[in-house]
């Protein structure tokens, strides 16, 4: 089964339900990935005013959340669904959360951002952050391409991708923690983008739970806790 | 917006089902009641089951699903043989009751319908009253000596059922004045009166209100205890609710069988993929 | 492209509306017409009944009501020979025709000449004094006195009676001293008239006021149930197995529809068959409601097995299924369920079947029921006739008095007849379940 059809149904109504909650939480997913992508850039680029939109805007995220996840149960509700169409909600309403939790972590980088520029930090290790913020992004980015394609391969790839982040967060950390001895007067700053970059690395996190769901929706087998390359030899 | 990726034409349901050769899943299992094999039903030249494999495992609940016209009830109606009143029908194949054939020269029918009982779609008690109705499978088959056995069996069947408390009051009104639900137990009750081994139920709730419906269910659940069940539904709620193995029927090949949880979740096969979310048509 | 859809719809349902006003007009109107032609035909067809009932009824009346004329009877011991006390066989033998015609010249003295006093005896039917007689054999205790007793007047008088006779007419059928005689009996008030408990009680006779309907309602009686205990087990076994057993193969077919066939053969040709076969071929006795009820089950068993089928195919597939998925046996589950489920629709055939019969005349005519029977039929081998045909003969016949008669006999077999649709309906009903 390499192709769901969820425009295939015998009610177009029913259709037209599941497109519109598949389209919500592609928006949301565009909408949280501009968040982080804006929150990462007040940070680079010191823009307060940045920070603030971000901060004002994860309600936005929030809402649709909800709106979401009433949707879903409105859904499962009137039509009982199965099968796929169950596993497409069921993805749908676990990724929403982790969207949601990323748009959280969007606002924690914004808000760690907005004290950077207040407090003036000199941009020491910024390099190192935009290296781990773009890999984080991409892989975020990977994983909504492959949600809106339902591209399993892809969302397996972008699972393996996830060590890369967690150790471009490890080093970062470790020179950070390394800085702050050094500098100890400049330790409230490092540890907000300690914070930032922590934030990072859990928007990958959330990323591979995203992918984990995608495989779940695809190929019915639930993926998580396991090992990945196993998994590929096993199932697929 | 998904299927943007997809170049090729979708295959039709006609297609799939052509290419359909080997039923997907689990159709056998160890220690089975039933067990078919190649089973091939034919009314006249029209070929109504084509090459059906599959085992009932004792004292488990197997549903049947399908779309109409699927042979589903033709495959139950071969377990007990009701198709033998079917001029035309005729059934190849081997079918296995605890490993004997009941195909055979030798085998009575009469004998085997003791063994399997049958409830239907519609609820179809005897125009005589509720005592009566349970009554008449041990009276005819001998299986009391006396009054008070029968007494004591007919109570036990309508305890069994759930339909004792209700009627035990008007036991010797007729069966027809009841309500649709209450005829159903009743209906089930004068089969388990003759204690089969088997029970196969043919779409029983198919008539009966959401009520009703769960009381069936639930008598179901309990009736596993002690009994094979085959069950025939168009609900595929119900198929899900009350069975561990569900089997999915289409245009007589038997398509797919597994665990029923895994077959609502994650059906391995196209088409009852296609069939439980709704999309045919 | 959608907001157009509508459009056009929204206009189109407008007009849609108007048009259905403009059509309902005309269905309205049809439908008043059909249900007026529908009730007209009810009422045409229930005037037609009307007029025939009330033309029996009216006809039938007068055969219910006896002309009897009071006599002074002289049943003194010299005058009969016999006393109370005397032998039955010895009450039995006198003239009591002697005596009848003593009192009627008693009676008119003034009647002196030969011819005037055989016109006047012949106001007395000659069965009066056989009617006597049983009177005085039932009660010798009248002999030994003058009695006043009734006697029943003969069919002419009876007409002349009834103010059947028009007596001012030119034409007049009967002499002046048979209407002066009348005249003074009927001042003197010994012309009674009362209930004809006799047309219930005697055979068939050639003098009208003796004619009775018994033998025939007998012979019907006989005839119908030598039927019914034919052929109703015959056609239900037939239909049961044509229905549940039998094979479907040309043999079968060939059957069915020659059944089928039998159903509409001419009556008459039963009775040529059974004129030939059982009279002819098996010397059994003429006239008899055995080979009446024969041929006429051989009439009724296609209507029987007909209608037997049909009601055994109208039971619910669903009983049968019940039954066998049981482990009834075949025999079982017909014999348990679906004989008795098609019960009402067989009795109800049955005897749609039986009423056919009893109205039935041709067949009998060929095996000899035709003949004048006097005596009652004390079983199915006696000589009998049946009501259908006892109407005939009596129809047939030149007197006066049996076209009363006919008449009554037509309404007691349209009761009959009545009496047995009624039971039809009775008994399904009664066996009628609901599944």
């Amino acid at each position: 089964m390499d192709t769901i059809g969820f425009n295939q149904h015998t009610s177009h109504e029913y259709n037209e339900e599941l497109e519109e909650i598949r389209n919500l939480l592609l928006n949301m997913g565009g909408m949280v990935e501009k968040q982080l992508q804006k929150s990462v850039q007040s940070i680079l680029q010191t823009n307060t005013k940045m920070a603030k939109k971000v901060i004002k805007k994860d309600l936005g995220v929030n809402a649709l959340e909800v709106k979401i996840d009433e949707e879903c149960t409105r859904i499962i509700a009137k039509r009982q669904p199965a099968a796929s169409d169950l596993r497409l909600i069921i993805a749908v309403i676990k990724c929403s959360t982790d969207l949601e939790r990323i748009g959280d972590e969007a606002e924690k980088i914004a808000k760690c951002g907005h004290f950077l520029i207040e407090n003036n930090f000199q941009g020491q290790f910024y390099k190192e952050f935009e290296k781990l913020s773009q890999v984080a992004i991409q892989n975020l980015h990977h994983a909504l391409n492959s949600l809106a394609r339902l591209d399993f391969e892809a969302a397996l790839a972008t699972v393996k991708k996830d060590d890369f982040v967690d150790q471009l967060f490890e080093s970062l950390n470790n020179d950070i923690i390394l800085s702050m001895s050094e500098v100890p007067n400049q330790i409230q700053s490092l540890l907000r983008l300690s914070w930032a970059s922590k934030a990072l690395e859990k928007v990958g996190d959330h990323t591979k739970n995203i992918c984990e769901y995608i495989i779940y929706l695809v190929k019915g087998k639930d993926v998580r806790h396991l090992d990945i390359d196993t998994l590929k030899e096993e199932y697929f | 917006m998904i299927d943007t990726q997809i170049t090729k034409k979708p295959k039709t349901i006609a297609e799939i089902h052509a290419e359909h050769k080997k039923t997907v899943g689990q159709p056998f299992c160890k220690d089975a009641k039933f067990s078919t094999r190649n089973v091939d039903v034919f009314y006249g030249d029209k070929q109504a089951i084509f090459d059906v494999s599959l085992d009932v495992g004792k004292h488990e609940v197997v549903a049947l699903i399908g779309p109409s016209g699927c042979g589903k009830s033709t495959y139950l109606r071969c377990l007990n043989r009701m198709n033998d009143t079917i001029d035309i029908c005729r059934v190849t194949g081997q079918l296995m009751l605890d490993g004997e054939d009941i195909y055979k020269k030798s085998q009575d029918p009469v004998l085997l319908r003791a063994r399997v009982g049958m409830v239907f779609q519609k609820p179809n008690p005897f125009p005589k009253s509720i005592y009566d109705n349970v009554a008449y499978g041990p009276r005819i088959h001998g299986l009391t000596t006396n009054k008070a056995e029968l007494d004591e069996v007919v109570e036990l069947s309508l305890t069994r059922a759930g339909l004792f408390d209700e009627v035990k009051d008007r036991l010797h009104e007729p069966g027809t004045g009841l309500s649709g639900g209450q005829q159903q137990r009743l209906c089930i009750a004068r089969t388990i009166a003759v204690q089969p081994e088997v029970i196969l139920m043919d779409e029983p709730a198919s008539a009966l209100d959401p009520i009703a419906t769960a009381k069936i269910e639930e008598l179901i659940h309990e009736l596993k205890e002690n009994y094979t069940i085959v069950i025939v539904t168009h609900s595929m709620q119900q198929a899900a609710r009350v069975s561990q193995r569900t089997a999915y029927f289409h245009l007589g090949k038997l398509i797919e069988v597994g665990d029923t949880n895994q077959v609502f979740t994650n059906p391995a096969h196209e088409l009852t993929e296609k069939y439980i979310t709704g999309r045919f048509g | 492209m959608w907001s157009e859809n509508t459009e056009n719809s929204m206009i189109s349902k407008i007009s849609n509306t108007e048009k259905v006003k403009k059509s309902l007009k005309s269905r309205y109107l049809k439908e008043k017409i059909f249900k007026f032609v529908g009730l007209s035909s009810i009422f045409v067809a229930f005037f037609f009944l009307l007029i025939l009932l009330s033309d029996v009824m009216m006809k039938a009346f007068p055969a219910f009501i006896q002309t009897k004329v009071e006599l002074e009877l002289d049943l003194s011991e010299e005058n009969t020979g016999v006393s109370a006390k005397s032998d039955i066989k010895e009450i039995k033998d006198v003239d009591y025709r002697k005596i009848i015609r003593e009192a009627l010249s008693a009676e008119f003295p003034e009647v002196k000449k030969r011819a005037e006093k055989k016109t006047m005896f012949s106001i007395i039917s000659t069965g009066a004094e056989f009617q006597l007689r049983d009177m005085i054999v039932d009660n010798p205790q009248l002999i030994g006195s003058k009695q006043k007793i009734e006697l029943v007047a003969d069919d002419n008088f009876d007409a002349l009676a009834k103010g059947q006779i028009d007596l001012t007419g030119e034409q007049k059928r009967f002499d002046d001293l048979t209407i002066n005689l009348y005249k003074e009996l009927d001042e003197k008030g010994k012309v009674n008239k009362s209930f004809n408990w006799q047309f219930f009680k005697t055979g068939d006779s050639r003098e009208p006021e003796q004619a009775g309907i018994k033998g025939a309602v007998i012979g019907s009686l006989y005839t119908i149930l030598v039927t019914l205990l034919l052929s109703f087990p015959v056609a239900v076994a037939a239909a049961i197995y044509l229905e549940e057993f039998a094979p479907k193969n040309r043999f079968i077919d060939f059957i069915e529809i020659n059944i089928n066939n039998l159903a509409a053969v001419p009556s008459i040709v039963f009775g040529l068959l059974g004129l030939a076969v059982f009279i002819n071929f098996f010397s059994l006795p003429r006239s008899a409601p055995l080979v009446g009820g024969i041929v006429l089950s051989l009439m009724t068993l296609p209507t029987i097995i007909i209608a037997a089928r049909s009601a055994i195919k109208a039971v619910p597939p669903s009983l049968r299924e019940a039954a066998l998925g049981l482990g009834a046996s075949k025999m079982q589950t017909v014999f348990h369920h679906v004989f008795p489920a098609a019960l009402p629709g067989i009795l109800t055939g049955t005897i749609i079947g039986m009423a056919q019969a009893l109205g039935e005349t041709a067949p009998l005519l060929m095996i000899g029921m035709v003949a004048f029977i006097v005596d009652i039929p004390q079983a199915i081998t006696d000589p009998a006739t049946v009501l259908p045909v006892q109407v005939f003969l009596w129809s047939d016949s030149p007197e006066r008095g049996f076209l009363e008669k006919t008449s009554a006999a037509i309404l007691i077999l349209i009761l009959f007849l009545i009496a047995m649709n009624a039971l039809a309906i009775y008994l399904r009903k009664k066996f009628e379940k609901k599944w």
